[in-house]
């Protein structure tokens, strides 16, 4: 599958992170670009130092991401994330992939399918670098008890695209404690669409 | 597409489609309610079927084929006597319900791949108060009852059935009409059905008793001397492979069929054997007759040798060979009688001399038939003059459109011989008759009042060889609820939702996961597609988790023993179906032609054994393996994130685990009954799907079916199985408690989301 990486145009910063007492210890920051149709955008992963691929190769062009966002766990789990590149204005498209629906003043929690007992579903807003969004967080309502994950959907606007992805898992249900929840909801606010993209306007949505 | 007939009579053991759907859409005659020429020679865009009989005499209701969403519908007009109302003008009555859907479903990929198609209803009694009073765009799902057949100038029981579609999406439903088959090969957005191969006159054969493939010697050629191009159709069926070789008009030249019987369920063993190198791409090369991709046969140029009838002997000819053409079905060949008559120019009358012709010599074939069967549909199908007929497709102007009737009908009030002479008033009765029955102008359906008309039996039987799913198709598969095993004993039904997750899943994953079953050859069995379902929507648990969940804690057990279930970590399931243990995951890679160190493949195969035995995942850890390369890892890790890998690791693994020939048999479905907390719940076991789900879960069938109940999640599997078993199939007969068949199972709750 070499020929499935080649989405990045990356580059590696070394930041500071501010506001604490005692400066931390530089935490190595990985920037990265990627084209996946006609969503060019840029992600900062701040230490989870994950692997980030567009697949081009099949049918659907999707962007996936894998990380293990808190390899301090006692019993440790990569968190697979997938993004599709759709247009901005089938509202269908977008209430279906993330869950919620665009409502006067802002988003609101997709109900016309009711919650299943237990799917504990919470509406997520995102403030991207340079886009809004919204989508859900949800646990599995079906299957066996001590397998049961949550999940995050997401769709994130700019222009005439929208980036809509999901995240799974983001935490055991059966132990809190083991929820990535914020730090992935932080790495997809620190998504930045390129506008200026180089043949920006040669990508197509399919 | 998945579609129906109109009518929905059980289903015979063991029928095919095609028998089954001729069977279902009985009636028409030459010169009476046929397509597309019917009385007095004129074109007639529809069928006039009659409803079959159930076991009580009663005439079966008219089903709508294809989920749509009306465009238009009118109620029935009540009986009356008086000879003189519009509706008794042949003499007798004639119904007046009528209702036009719309479908708009997917052939393939891509906008070519995206088709829309009308069909209507004409000449109802009666029909549901809920479709009567819907506005249009209401959805109507396929199999729903839509309405009673009623009377056509007195005969009772009978609708005038139609489809038709626009010029753009006629091109999308036949692909292009290739002038010379013999330059280019067909389309690649659509691939189904049987398999075409154009041979070029004085095609390079050989007359050797063995199949040349893997030979050490080229085998000695020689050029067939019959001086024509000859058309070869590749069918697949029940195990068995046949070819059949035509000349231009269509004639039949020969039947060659594959000895071996079950050759068709040998294909991953042929593949790897003939095409080492990179055994997906020549599973594709033997099923579909081209790689459509993305892998690349290596070499380029591997041959494939197929028998088949040439005038001179069976020969073996290389069917890869760049001078042969490739098409398959979705490309509706002109060899097989498919063509196109735009006939707009002028009135009523037939006047292209091709149809004429193939009407002439339709009624001379069955003049001389002994058994006077004007229909031919019997046991061994239509007649090829029948068939040729039924192909064609007609640009006309609708009979439905009131606006062009003095342009379509002028010709009647013309003396003989070139009318009929009707008077002044004949006119008037005829063309009030007419009005009372026209709903072209009110009905909108965004089309001129000139669009292309299939015959209808002949385009039901045709794409029902398709098995695309549209993502409507696919939610459909996902059934309402299912029964799981919560604690020992103790089982539950839980709802299955479309949370966001699947929707992303359905659309991300689709158009793989089509091309992937057209591949290893399930698309286009409606059993063979419910059994794969069956089991993948319970593997990825209803298709939200595309690798296991592995996260259940290791247990120890009385003598602290560590117990852990998911001892064959990080080799968890995978993909579809779920691709599990490294054994498997070596085997995938073979198949798609990645090297991979033996001596690693048996080192993990010994820590496999080792972990099974203790149920214990530490044996089988990267760490332990350092052999493993960066590129094995991602190869694992894409069975469960890259598209093409989800899906294509699913059919490898269904095409080398042998479960096809037990998809294959007819579904013998038994009712049971499960106790739930509070309640129970029906479900159907189905033995030969068991042996499916066992092939699936435990990598091998049984040879003691009462094992079958130890897969995990064979109810849910039952139940699975069993609807999707409604979505992709119809006239199947579900037990009910009194042990009468019906056409739905007990308390079965179909998902409607549009």
């Amino acid at each position: 599958m070499k020929g499935l990486r080649v989405g990045a145009l990356g580059v590696w910063l070394l930041v500071m992170a501010g506001g604490y007492a005692t400066p931390p210890a530089p935490a190595t920051a990985q920037i990265n670009d990627y084209v996946l149709d006609a969503c060019h955008f840029r992600i900062t992963d701040p230490s989870y130092h994950g692997g980030g691929e567009v697949d081009n190769k099949s049918s659907k062009h999707a962007f996936i991401y894998t990380a293990n966002f808190n390899p301090t766990y006692d019993q440790s789990f990569e968190t697979s994330m997938s993004f599709l590149c759709e247009k901005a204005d089938d509202t269908k498209r977008i209430s279906d992939f993330s869950g919620v629906l665009k409502v006067e003043g802002g988003w609101a929690l997709d109900n016309s399918e009711p919650p299943l007992p237990g799917e504990d579903r919470q509406l997520i807003l995102y403030h991207a670098k340079n886009a809004e969004g919204a989508g859900v967080a949800e646990n599995d309502a079906t299957g066996d008890e001590d397998t049961r994950v949550r999940t995050l959907s997401f769709c994130l606007i700019r222009r005439g695209v929208a980036l809509c992805g999901g995240a799974r898992p983001i935490m055991f249900v059966n132990d809190p404690k083991s929820s990535v929840q914020d730090k992935v909801v932080a790495l997809i606010d620190s998504i930045e669409f390129i506008d200026d993209a180089p043949n920006d306007g040669d990508h197509h949505v399919p | 597409m998945l579609i129906s007939p109109p009518f929905l009579p059980p289903r015979q053991p063991g029928e095919s489609d095609d028998a089954y759907v001729r069977r279902a859409m009985q009636g028409d005659a030459p010169g009476q309610g046929a397509f597309p020429v019917s009385r007095r020679q004129q074109w007639h865009g529809g069928l006039h079927l009659a409803a079959p009989f159930d076991d009580s005499a009663q005439a079966l209701d008219v089903c709508a084929i294809a989920d749509g969403v009306l465009v238009h519908a009118q109620a029935p007009t009540p009986y009356v006597s008086d000879p003189d109302h519009p509706l008794n003008y042949t003499g007798s009555w004639t119904s007046d319900g009528c209702l036009v859907l719309k479908h708009s479903t997917e052939i393939g990929e891509g906008d070519d791949g995206a088709v829309e198609f009308y069909s209507i209803y004409q000449h109802l009694s009666g029909m549901p108060d809920a479709l009567r009073d819907a506005s249009p765009g209401a959805h109507v799902w396929r199999k729903d009852v839509i309405g009673q057949a009623g009377r056509i100038g007195g005969q009772y029981n009978r609708m005038h059935f139609e489809i038709l579609a626009d010029d753009r999406n006629v091109k999308r439903l036949m692909g292009a009409r290739i002038a010379d088959v013999s330059t280019q090969d067909g389309r690649t957005d659509a691939c189904y059905g049987d398999i075409h191969f154009v041979l070029p006159a004085g095609v390079a054969c050989c007359h050797a008793d063995q199949n040349p493939q893997g030979s050490l010697h080229t085998p000695a050629l020689q050029n067939d001397p019959s001086g024509e191009p000859f058309f070869v159709a590749m069918r697949y069926d029940q195990g068995r492979c046949t070819l059949t070789t035509y000349r231009r008009n269509g004639e039949i030249v020969g039947v060659c069929e594959d000895p071996a019987s079950d050759v068709e369920y040998r294909l991953y063993d042929l593949a790897t054997k003939y095409y080492p190198k990179l055994p997906s791409a020549g599973y594709e090369l033997l099923r579909l007759g081209r790689v459509l991709g993305p892998d690349a046969l290596t070499p380029a140029d591997a041959p494939h040798w197929r028998k088949m009838a040439l005038p001179s002997g069976p020969a073996w000819v290389n069917l890869n060979s760049a001078s042969v053409k490739k098409y398959s079905d979705a490309d509706m060949p002109a060899w097989l009688g498919w063509r196109c008559v735009d006939a707009t120019g002028g009135d009523s009358r037939c006047t292209d001399s091709d149809t004429l012709d193939l009407l002439q010599n339709l009624t001379a074939s069955q003049d001389a038939a002994s058994d006077d069967d004007a229909t031919q549909t019997d046991s061994q199908g239509p007649s090829p003059q029948a068939l040729r007929l039924a192909r064609t497709v007609v640009k006309c102007t609708t009979e439905w459109d009131d606006s062009t009737y003095t342009k379509r009908y002028a010709w009647m009030e013309q003396p003989d011989p070139d009318g009929l002479g009707l008077s002044q008033e004949d006119v008037a009765r005829r063309v009030h008759h007419a009005y009372f029955l026209c709903f072209w102008q009110k009905a909108n359906l965004g089309m001129d009042s000139a669009p292309w008309h299939f015959e209808p039996r002949e385009f039901i039987a045709h794409f029902k060889k398709c098995g695309w799913l549209s993502a409507s198709e696919l939610r459909q598969l996902l059934p309402v609820s299912a029964i799981r095993e919560k604690a020992r004993g103790v089982w539950a039904s839980e709802a299955v939702s479309l949370s966001p997750g699947v929707e992303r899943n359905i659309a991300q994953y689709r158009t793989d996961l089509n091309k992937a079953l057209r591949k290893f050859g399930i698309a286009n069995h409606a059993f063979r597609m419910a059994a794969f379902f069956g089991n993948a929507l319970v593997e990825t648990r209803w298709f939200t988790a595309l690798t296991e969940d592995t996260t259940k804690e290791p247990k120890k057990d009385h003598d602290g023993k560590i117990h852990d279930d998911n001892w064959y970590v990080p080799w968890q399931g995978r993909g579809f179906l779920q691709l599990t243990r490294p054994d498997n995951y070596f085997k995938y890679w073979a198949f798609l032609g990645r090297t991979t160190d033996p001596s690693l493949q048996k080192e993990l195969a010994a820590a496999d054994e080792e972990a099974h035995k203790h149920r214990d995942r530490a044996p089988l850890q990267d760490a332990k393996h350092p052999k493993l390369t960066p590129d094995m890892l991602l190869w694992r890790n894409d069975v469960a994130t890259v598209s093409i890998e989800i899906s294509q690791s699913a059919g490898a693994y269904w095409a080398w685990s042998g479960a096809a020939p037990f998809a294959d048999k007819w579904p013998v479905l038994q009712r049971e009954i499960q106790s739930l907390e509070h309640t129970r719940q029906v479900y159907y076991r189905c033995e030969s799907f068991g042996q499916v789900a066992a092939t699936v879960n435990f990598g091998h069938s049984v040879t003691d079916p009462s094992s079958i109940a130890q897969v995990n999640g064979i109810l849910a599997r039952y139940q699975a199985y069993t609807n999707a078993l409604m979505v992709l199939s119809e006239g199947l007969p579900f037990l009910d408690a009194r042990r009468v068949p019906q056409d739905k199972p007990d308390g079965y709750t179909p998902r409607r989301e549009a």
